[in-house]
């Protein structure tokens, strides 16, 4: 237990003392099937790469015959692409499992606004199902 | 602060108060050349659901005739290779001919590399039908309009992989005797 407090410490400060991050944000995305709710947690760079990983579930839906729920889950890589101070563009790529069984990969472009240093909002456009989609978020630099 | 929150408030109605997309707008216009078999435009997709549910229209380009050893065999509209499959081994398709003056609708399978083809029922030209193909544990559920369900054998393959979608594609062995247009628009 010791070991494991001491090595997370040790990660937590490593981030603050190198300038990187863990972000952590929540996520909306309007899909061609319907509305995705989730978050995701993630590590940042100095500049702003970014690798980390997300779920994102619609609410239940009731059909004819039972009651579903579209989901997609896995890890995601972002990569800076134009910064300034409180706004920056990203190229995004997730890939995972949708539906617990269904390997998706989904590009996509983020713009992020910073608010205060650790807070801001993003929205992005991406490709899902073979459809475009958009997609809001909220995120916290934690560390 | 202010002028940034602005900034996100129009950020946030630019792209979120768009209205929905026509229907037009999502339809998928394929056509096979004369002469070929694979339609175009061509896309890479991957199936995301257990269900592959889509609407399609034929036109008068459905029809044609060949020689009778050739007039039976089915064209396919769309599908999808099961898990980590490649198609010849397993997966899941509706296919189509024009067969005794009208447009046959049948479900078209390979399980463990068996082709399996059961009839459905009959689509009508410029109208569109819906279709739907419902994976489950061991079997393929098809469904065309209010046809009744028709299931098929599903191979031994995995749950978690890719399952690659399969476009529209004429033959059969013999190519397209004219340009051959299909209108499809996925709903699932």
């Amino acid at each position: 237990m010791k070991a494991i407090v001491i090595a997370t410490n040790f990660f937590l400060f490593s981030l603050v003392a190198s300038g990187q991050n863990m972000v952590v944000q929540t996520q909306s995305e309007w899909t061609v099937a319907g509305i995705q709710h989730g978050f995701s947690v993630g590590y940042e760079t100095r500049s702003s790469w970014g690798l980390g990983v997300y779920y994102q579930a619609e609410l239940e839906k009731e059909n004819e015959e039972n009651i579903t729920r579209d989901d997609f889950r896995g890890v995601y890589l972002q990569a800076p692409v134009v910064k300034a101070d409180k706004l920056a563009f990203f190229a995004l790529l997730r890939a995972g499992l949708a539906n617990n069984n269904f390997v998706a990969i989904a590009p996509g472009l983020e713009t992020r606004v910073h608010i205060s240093r650790r807070l801001g909002t993003a929205f992005g456009m991406g490709l899902r199902m073979g459809c475009a989609s958009v997609s809001g978020r909220l995120f916290v630099k934690m560390f | 602060m202010l002028r940034i929150l602005i900034y996100a408030l129009l950020m946030h109605l630019l792209l979120t108060s768009c209205e929905p997309l026509p229907e037009d707008a999502q339809v998928r216009h394929f056509v096979v050349r004369k002469g070929e078999h694979y339609s175009k435009p061509r896309y890479v997709e991957t199936l995301q659901a257990r269900k592959l549910v889509f609407e399609a229209t034929f036109d008068e380009t459905a029809i044609y005739a060949f020689d009778d050893y050739y007039q039976d065999s089915n064209n396919k509209l769309l599908g999808f290779s099961d898990c980590n499959s490649e198609h010849h081994e397993n997966s899941a398709r509706f296919g189509w001919m024009w067969l005794n003056d009208r447009l046959e609708i049948h479900a078209y399978c390979y399980a463990n590399g068996v082709r399996n083809t059961q009839f459905i029922g009959i689509a009508t030209l410029n109208e569109p039908g819906r279709y739907e193909i419902e994976i489950k544990d061991s079997e393929y559920v098809f469904r065309f309009n209010d046809n009744p369900p028709v299931a098929m054998k599903r191979g031994d393959t995995c749950d978690r992989g890719v399952y690659y979608m399969l476009w529209p594609y004429f033959g059969g062995s013999m190519p397209a005797p004219h340009d051959v247009h299909v209108a499809i628009r996925v709903l699932h």
